[in-house]
């Protein structure tokens, strides 16, 4: 009786485990912003359930900004957030125990815009212009290390402080405003200027951008996961290489008020900012030390950060997919 | 006895109130002689229009029929500025104001120097036994107090008709008692028209020359009782028994056929 | 007008009336450092009371400034609220037609959420001192402006009999009487907007300023650090309190007369 007893609490235990490795996992994912080009391939995957193939069910929440994404990750309320490698190298000086696990742009999208009308071709032309700068944003940093890099005192630009939107730009109140270059076109439609665009890149800054993070504990507790994460996107942005009509197609269905044109153009000008040698070798968002610690180092300098953050601790290609 | 010289003619007065189920009949055909100089007071059931009286004499209202004659014959129903003073059952002092300054108001609105009149409130002050209050605020006042000090900013402007609606309604019976004496002695310093609205058979037996007994609505004036009793009056006045045969004839009258009390 | 009567607080009896409050204040700060290690919460969660204290004594030099941009931006809308709100309210009061086209948009400007309205106005007035005054007008205006209306509606009703009777005009009816009856609503008003008015000034640095507590709990934001953003919100609680405590003793001051001042001879 005893022996029956026990065998038949075996085999219950043993199917429930079944069920659960069966059933998929719910996995709560923070996009940076409002959704956007560069984050068709989430919701495409999803479409096509090729998240769901893998166990994973996918729940993709629309963001606020890097410093939210860290903070909520941080505090357990996302597995998987996107952030500014800037807001997370800030947050670990915080303590806030966050590690990037794949770095979406390998080149950064930071630019300067300018309308065209302005006369403004490079960067020395905005010397005692006005800069909008926005000190909260991931970007601030990347611009004080523009100006260094290129011979250019921050006395010699008149900084405005600045909010959230373009708005001041097409207005007259700043010259410049700092946004990535893929949204450029966005703006000249909606505003009907037309810009000039001053690449960080094309004036030798290069930090990282935005990566996709989770918290050390998520990240000790549910590697797997992540891997197949990772995996399945980069798997997806593959596809969307040759498919890219049918992403857009897919982020509009959730999204309607969102127009196709503009998210096409976006798409073609963000996707081969994802790749360079490093990725061709070893995978979609491979990291390398030396970058971060580059950026840190950067930071420590302009004092952005007051105190080091050791660059190993900031991210793992452990879950990187060959 | 006041020499009966006519100073307000009320004839064949009726007053309408609109109402959300037709007109509301308040007065009804009252007519009146008022006596120069003389204290009448107007006694009956509530609602029976006796505040509605006053206030057409007072000039806030103006009567649906019939006619109000003032000194001088004029029927010009608004009497002038500077004639008809109010005191009401609630003593309403600015809680802002001083005592004094409170009794100078009237003197302000009607744009009279104060610098002269500033004696004259003082000896109001002075005659309703509240000079040690001057410069007391309405906080610190009792109830009796605050009429007091209403009945001498209703003075101050040297009135010749004083409206009264019962204006001890508020108080006590002893306070009450202590109050018709201080107004009996204000009056007969200072000689006014009164028109008193009282409740309290007692009091109006005691402070007037005579009374209206009013019907229950619509009012009408049932009867104008004489007092003729010799002034000052005391309490030994209440207690004598022409005092008592007075109060049961208004009492009569009150309660009389009309048999609604 | 006489000197108001003196009121005399003995030490016992202002221990009676701020005693608890302070005693309060006390147990819920020991009680908060203790549960942090009590409860293993992370401190970029939320730090120590302690940690606080030390962020801001290390650089009290520093945000003191920016509390007194705010508070002058509050102190300001306020000012320009309650001036504004008290006109449209006497106006409101004596003329129909006023009231007819002033009140509907007097509510409807209440109800557009501020936090969307900031931003236009830095495009309309810039990122100077301007829009965080007019951020704190709109948020504050409408408890001075509902108040006042009723305030010079509630004079004694006797009173204004006794003034018809010796046919005092409007304006004497107005100035005399209306005027100081209206007093204890107004400050009532004043009471509920002096909060508000920091609320607004803060929401307007929000979304472009280079001074001022919002502006500093921008920056604190984007530095990820928890205990700057304590600081901040603790600088902003006591700014609140400062206007309120403000307004309260000018009440306490033009309003001795009223009943609800209290009087030595009411505390037993």
């Amino acid at each position: 009786m005893k022996a029956v007893r026990v065998g038949m609490g075996i085999l219950i235990l043993c199917l429930l485990s079944i069920q659960s490795i069966a059933s998929a996992e719910d996995v709560a994912f923070r996009l940076n912003f409002k959704p956007a080009a560069p984050h068709v391939v989430y919701y495409l995957a999803k479409e096509r359930g090729w998240f769901q193939e893998v166990g994973i069910n996918l729940q993709i929440t629309p963001g606020t900004g890097s410093t939210d994404s860290v903070k909520l990750t941080a505090a357990g309320q996302f597995d998987l957030a996107e952030a500014a490698a800037s807001s997370l190298i800030v947050g670990r000086t915080q303590e806030i125990p966050v590690k990037a696990a794949a770095m979406i742009y390998q080149q950064s999208p930071t630019m300067l815009m300018v309308l065209e009308s302005s006369g403004i071709k490079t960067l020395k032309d905005l010397i005692g212009k006005r800069v909008g700068v926005r000190y909260q944003g991931a970007v601030f940093p990347e611009y004080v290390a523009l100006l260094k890099k290129n011979g250019i005192d921050r006395s010699q630009l008149k900084e405005i402080q600045i909010g959230i939107g373009e708005t001041p730009l097409f207005v007259g109140q700043v010259d410049a405003l700092s946004n990535y270059v893929q949204e450029a076109p966005r703006f000249e439609k909606q505003f009907g200027k037309k810009l000039n665009i001053l690449l960080f890149t094309d004036y030798g800054v290069n930090f990282y951008a935005t990566a996709i993070i989770t918290s050390e504990s998520t990240a000790q507790k549910k590697p797997e996961m992540i891997k197949k994460f990772l995996s399945t996107v980069a798997r997806t942005w593959k596809y969307v290489e040759t498919h890219q009509e049918e992403a857009v197609n897919a982020l509009v269905k959730v999204f309607p008020e969102m127009e196709k044109e503009a998210l096409v153009t976006e798409l073609k000008i963000f996707m081969p900012l994802m790749r360079n040698e490093v990725t061709d070798k070893n995978g979609w968002g491979y990291m390398v030390k030396e970058r971060w610690e580059t950026d840190i180092n950067f930071f420590l300098e302009q004092e952005v950060i007051k105190k080091k953050v050791d660059a190993e601790a900031c991210y793992s290609n452990a879950f990187i997919a060959r | 006895m006041p020499d009966r010289t006519e100073y307000i003619s009320i004839r064949d007065i009726s007053v309408q109130f609109p109402a959300a189920d037709g007109p509301i009949l308040a007065l009804e055909n009252v007519s009146i002689e008022i006596y120069k100089e003389e204290f009448f007071s107007i006694i009956g059931p509530s609602g029976c229009g006796k505040s509605t009286l006053l206030n057409l004499i007072g000039g806030i209202l103006r009567p649906s029929s019939g006619e109000i004659l003032f000194p001088g014959n004029s029927s010009d129903p608004f009497i002038k500025r500077g004639k008809v003073s109010y005191v009401f059952q609630e003593p309403v002092l600015l809680p802002w104001r001083t005592l004094l300054e409170n009794v100078l108001l009237p003197l302000e609105v009607l744009g009279l120097s104060t610098s002269d009149c500033h004696q004259r409130a003082r000896d109001l002050i002075r005659l309703v036994g509240l000079e040690e209050f001057e410069s007391a605020y309405p906080k610190a006042l009792s109830g009796g107090m605050k009429q007091r000090a209403c009945i001498a900013r209703a003075l101050v402007f040297d009135p010749s008709t004083l409206l009264m609606d019962e204006p001890f309604g508020a108080l006590d019976e002893i306070t009450r008692t202590t109050m018709n004496l201080e107004l009996q002695k204000i009056w007969l310093q200072t000689r006014k028209t009164v028109l008193f609205i009282t409740h309290s058979i007692q009091e109006a037996v005691f402070l007037s020359d005579r009374i209206g007994v009013m019907s229950p609505r619509p009012g009408y004036l049932k009867t104008v009782v004489e007092i003729d009793l010799p002034r000052p009056r005391s309490i030994d006045t209440i207690s004598s028994p022409e005092f008592a045969a007075y109060m049961a004839t208004v009492r009569g009258h009150l309660h009389g056929t009309a048999g609604v009390k | 007008m006489m000197n108001p009567p003196l009121r005399q607080k003995s030490f016992a009896r202002a221990i009676l009336e701020y005693g608890p409050a302070i005693l309060i204040t006390i147990c819920i700060i020991i009680f908060w450092e203790v549960s942090i290690d009590l409860f293993r919460i992370p401190s970029f969660l939320l730090p120590k009371p302690s940690a606080v204290a030390v962020q801001f004594i290390s650089m009290w030099k520093i945000v003191l400034p920016h509390m007194w941009v705010t508070l002058f931006e509050a102190a300001m809308g306020l000012i320009l609220a309650g001036a504004i709100s008290i006109i449209l309210a006497v106006g409101i009061v004596h003329f129909k037609l006023v009231e007819r086209t002033v009140y509907p948009y007097a509510v409807a400007t209440k109800v557009i959420p501020i936090i969307a309205v900031a931003p236009l106005l830095t495009i309309w007035f810039g990122f100077g001192i301007a829009p965080k005054i007019v951020t704190a007008i709109l948020v504050s205006y409408f408890p001075i402006l509902v108040n006042t209306v009723k305030g010079l509606q509630s004079a004694d009703r006797q009173m204004v009999r006794l003034m018809r009777s010796l046919f005092a005009t409007k304006y004497q009816i107005f100035t005399k009487i209306s005027v100081k009856y209206s007093l204890p609503y107004v400050f009532a008003g004043f009471r509920i907007s002096s909060t508000l008015a920091v609320i607004g000034a803060i929401v307007g640095e929000f979304v472009g300023a280079d001074r001022g507590l919002g502006f500093f709990l921008v920056i604190a934001q984007s530095e990820l650090d928890v205990r700057k953003m304590f600081v901040g919100v603790a600088l902003c609680a006591l700014l609140g309190l400062f206007l309120f405590l403000l307004v309260v003793a000018l009440e306490r001051y033009f309003l001795f007369w009223h009943e609800s001042a209290e009087t030595s001879e009411e505390m037993i």
